[in-house]
């Protein structure tokens, strides 16, 4: 469980940076960290914590943007299933492959936020100009996603590794007899 | 059948999430369009939100006011010169202008006027943008603990910058004139033609106007109209920068370049008062039933 918290907080800190990030560039030259945060967790965490995670991770991204709160929520639990589901024929821990998954999924992110937004926003209106920012915002997320995939590998084996050690000094105290 | 059970618990895990997510995105909606509350947990996130982004954002704040203030410091005595020449020749201006309302009888008219538009203006400071590069919105540092409410104009030195569009009792979120579900009745200063503002979603305004001649033009001011009841008359919109006419269309569009630099916004400014027209439309959206409501306005 420890993992999937720490990886949650790792996904709230990628939320705020790229809200202080958004005021000095525009959203679409930034990548989008909360979803490769949400593919981190597909991949290094089990699929119950993952998901619970991926939620909590959606619900503070909601948070810091006007979208219909349960948007990005409901958007990133798919992005978890799919990740996972590629992960189970591909070997997305390898940086190229991550990368191009990572440029593809942040296209149906795009595709998908727009269609929610089309279908429940109020008053939300589809523009042609949207198209090309979504293909625009592909390339810096494809680019950072190797990073962070290996920056949520190592907290989570940072994790691992002081529970082991926890559960090791357990041991020694246990009465020989 | 326990195995069967634990096998489907997963999908049936997943499915609670997704059938839960869609109950939260319809009931914002259901909020948003006024017909009920804004639900606790939409107002926790809220609430929570602005504290954090104020301490994260803080060094990346500092670094540009410290910036910002070496720059300034560079040209001041030079500004410094300029200013004063000015000053002296609008002081001049105003003497003139004074005497000319005093002998036509204008003067007490528009103090009336002033008094009657007057609305206190509350400082704010924007805590953090919106991540999502199809919706405009700004998170605030002022909630309805400070009487801000959904609905409320908010301007910064410059013009109009947006709306109110939710509360809570320390934080509110304010959406951009940029966003594409903001829409504002404005006119041509200059003509005074009418039409529609509507946010394009990028960095430029969209300005709908029915034809009659060639009464926008390039360069041409914008301003709200104060049609509506939601912002004030006078409220500079921006600027008109091209124009599309089609022979066969009725509605012609203008571009118009905002009056406020929004990617430059740190301090705004949020108008504490609503019309009877923003409390039909905003009545009760994102204001958490705080009892400061029910205290009188000054």
């Amino acid at each position: 469980m420890k993992p999937a918290i720490a990886l949650c907080l790792l996904g709230v800190v990628a939320v705020m940076l790229e809200s202080v990030l958004a005021d000095a560039f525009p959203v679409r030259l930034l990548p989008d960290l909360p979803l490769l945060v949400t593919v981190g967790m597909a991949l290094t965490l089990s699929p119950g914590p993952g998901l619970a995670a991926a939620a909590v991770l959606g619900l503070a991204t909601d948070m810091d943007s006007g979208a219909l709160l349960g948007t990005h929520a409901f958007v990133g639990l798919l992005e978890f299933a799919l990740a996972r589901m590629v992960a189970a024929k591909l070997d997305l821990r390898r940086g190229i492959p991550f990368a191009v998954f990572a440029f593809g999924l942040q296209a149906l992110d795009s595709a998908l936020m727009l269609a929610i937004s089309r279908l429940f926003a109020p008053g939300f209106v589809l523009a042609a100009s949207d198209v090309v920012s979504s293909l625009v915002r592909c390339f810096p997320t494809a680019i950072v996603a190797p990073a962070v995939s290996v920056l949520a590998r190592r907290v989570v084996a940072l994790q691992k590794e002081a529970e082991a050690r926890r559960e090791m000094r357990i041991e020694t105290h246990r009465p020989v007899l | 059948m326990g195995d069967f059970l634990r096998r489907l618990r997963l999908p049936l895990f997943f499915a609670a999430l997704l059938l839960a997510t869609l109950v939260l995105m319809l009931g914002d909606r259901r909020s948003r369009q006024g017909s009920e509350e804004r639900s606790g947990l939409a107002n926790v996130l809220l609430e929570v939100a602005a504290p954090i982004q104020k301490a994260i954002s803080w060094p990346a704040r500092q670094m540009r006011a410290a910036w910002g203030h070496y720059a300034d410091l560079v040209d001041v005595r030079e500004e410094n010169q300029r200013l004063e020449q000015r000053l002296e020749g609008l002081e001049e201006d105003k003497l003139q202008l004074e005497e000319a309302l005093v002998a036509s009888g204008h003067l007490e008219r528009i103090v009336r006027m002033r008094e009657h538009f007057e609305v206190p203006l509350l400082p704010a400071e924007v805590v953090g943008q919106d991540v999502s590069p199809w919706f405009r919105s700004l998170l605030l540092d002022r909630g309805n603990r400070d009487r801000v409410e959904s609905g409320m104009p908010v301007v910064s030195g410059r013009g109009l910058v947006g709306v109110i569009a939710a509360t809570t009792p320390h934080a509110a979120r304010a959406m951009l004139l940029l966003d594409r579900r903001s829409r504002v009745d404005a006119i041509i200063q200059r003509s005074r033609a009418r039409g529609i503002v509507r946010g394009a979603g990028s960095g430029s305004l969209e300005f709908v106007f029915m034809v009659r001649g060639d009464d926008v033009q390039m360069g041409d001011v914008v301003i709200t109209s104060g049609v509506g009841g939601v912002y004030p008359r006078g409220l500079r919109v921006g600027v008109v920068t091209e124009v599309h006419k089609g022979d066969a269309d009725l509605l012609h569009t203008a571009t118009v370049h905002p009056a406020v630099d929004f990617g430059r916004l740190e301090q705004v400014f949020v108008m504490q008062e609503r019309g009877p027209t923003m409390d039909l439309l905003y009545g009760g959206e994102g204001d958490l039933k705080a009892p400061v409501h029910e205290a009188p306005r000054p």
